[in-house]
């Protein structure tokens, strides 16, 4: 009887890698030729992101299906167009459902800006009650202790952009701040994000 | 508005951030045609608002699984923009012509695969580019899974968590897959074993702290019946020493 054994955990992988050649990059490089088991693992590894990313702009959950489901058919139609050069395939995700998200709220509150108003109590109940599923992983904590990094302004300049889909001269509003003093705060937000996280090179 | 280069390249945070108005982000798209330092910086910043969405993840409605991949099945893909588009990876695609029964295992890998690019996405320095290996890996799995002979048996795991295991006698090989299994004291490891007649190890499983692990063994399997998995002496036993804590019939 043999006894050779050969494990093979898929989780071994060395530390250190680049940001185009990773496991999502090559199960969107299958996927972009038609593998639909490889596309099935791609979102099974990135639907918690593009959900919660979604959710936070969107904020009703039934919408926010339907935005996710169509970052992902977008996902598959144009999975041969990613390109590693020019980021990693999560960051290439997240971009698409957060320009989505943002899309389908100011659609949405330029067609009924009144129902909209009426119907978002119950909205915010259920959302709230969603978002009580929050994923606590090292990666968030990591993102909000760098979040806290940043100036109060920049801080709610990024967020209220990113996570409520508001535009810069809203934001300026919102905060009492000039418009250029706003475009400033949320490129040195990012900047510093970026080199709190160590995103880049 | 009346914007100089400079105020240009100042809203490349609300750029990335998708906070300009659909007339200011066409004329930033336009400056950014004409500005590599911008696309370079604009990569890095879209990399670091990407974060912002990983920082509120929520699990997606399990329904939303099932739809987003019976669209895809009926959707179109397009062509890759240009002819020099690089391979990607030189694999070939696995045909369709796998059995339904080993589809349906090959679906639980895919599962199990996701978890596992999610954990290694999640800490960078777990992130790692031996795709290759990987490749070789899932293909070596996912032909297992197609072999005509292939049995599977799944259960939960005594003391939490869930593990399957596949095997085929003909080509000598059985996976176990395993989600959510207890963090073993460094005194301890997890083994598994292929029971028939006699009782021979299937090699020490060496499972991350998070609990989950694919594991591909070799081994004689004609004979065997049962393939189970226990809590062993660190280094592993000659025989079992422990209550299993899953096992999984065959046939």
């Amino acid at each position: 009887m043999r006894r050779s054994s050969r494990p093979v955990g898929l989780h071994k992988r060395s530390a250190g890698a680049g940001a185009g050649g990773g496991l999502l990059e090559e199960l969107l490089g299958r996927a972009a030729r038609g593998d639909q088991l490889a596309f099935s693992a791609l979102y099974d590894a990135t639907a918690s992101h593009v959900f919660g990313t979604v959710l936070r702009v969107v904020r009703d959950p039934a919408q926010s299906e339907e935005v996710t489901q169509e970052v992902y058919v977008d996902v598959w139609r144009q999975a041969a167009r990613f390109d590693a050069e020019l980021g990693s395939a999560r960051t290439w995700i997240l971009t698409m459902a957060h320009r989505r998200a943002v899309d389908r709220v100011r659609r949405v509150e330029a067609a009924a800006e009144r129902e909209q108003k009426a119907a978002s109590r119950t909205v915010t109940r259920e959302y709230d009650e969603v978002v009580e599923t929050v994923e606590r992983s090292l990666e968030a904590e990591r993102v909000r202790r760098c979040l806290d990094t940043l100036t109060d302004i920049q801080r709610e300049s990024v967020t209220l952009a990113y996570y409520n889909g508001h535009t810069y001269p809203e934001v300026a509003r919102l905060l009492d701040s000039p418009l250029g003093t706003i475009k400033t705060r949320m490129r040195d937000g990012l900047v510093r994000l970026r080199d709190c996280l160590g995103v880049g090179r | 508005m009346t914007t100089t280069m400079d105020d240009r390249h100042t809203l490349i945070g609300a750029y990335a951030l998708h906070a300009l108005d659909d007339v200011e982000r066409r004329a930033f798209e336009l400056h950014l045609e004409t500005c590599d330092d911008c696309r370079a910086e604009l990569a890095e910043l879209s990399a670091t608002a990407a974060y912002l969405g990983v920082a509120a993840a929520v699990p997606a409605p399990p329904s939303l699984r099932d739809n987003v991949l019976n669209e895809i099945g009926r959707t179109r893909q397009v062509p890759p923009q240009r002819s020099n588009v690089r391979p990607l990876g030189g694999v070939t695609r696995r045909t369709a012509t796998m059995l339904s029964a080993a589809a349906a295992v090959l679906a639980a890998i895919a599962i199990s695969l996701g978890v596992v690019a999610y954990q290694a996405d999640q800490r960078a320095d777990r992130l790692a580019a031996e795709t290759a290996q990987l490749r070789d890996q899932s293909e070596q799995v996912g032909s297992l899974l197609a072999a005509p002979d292939a049995e599977n048996a799944g259960a939960a795991v005594t003391g939490g968590g869930q593990a399957a295991v596949v095997a085929s006698a003909d080509r000598g090989e059985v996976v176990l897959l395993a989600e959510g299994l207890p963090e073993l004291p460094a005194d301890q490891t997890y083994q598994l074993w292929l029971i028939g007649d006699e009782i021979v190890s299937g090699g020490v499983v060496d499972v991350p702290a998070d609990g989950d692990v694919t594991y591909l063994t070799a081994g004689e399997l004609a004979g065997v019946t049962r393939i189970a998995l226990s809590v062993e002496p660190e280094g592993g036993s000659e025989q079992p020493t422990t209550t299993p804590i899953f096992a999984g019939e065959l046939g």
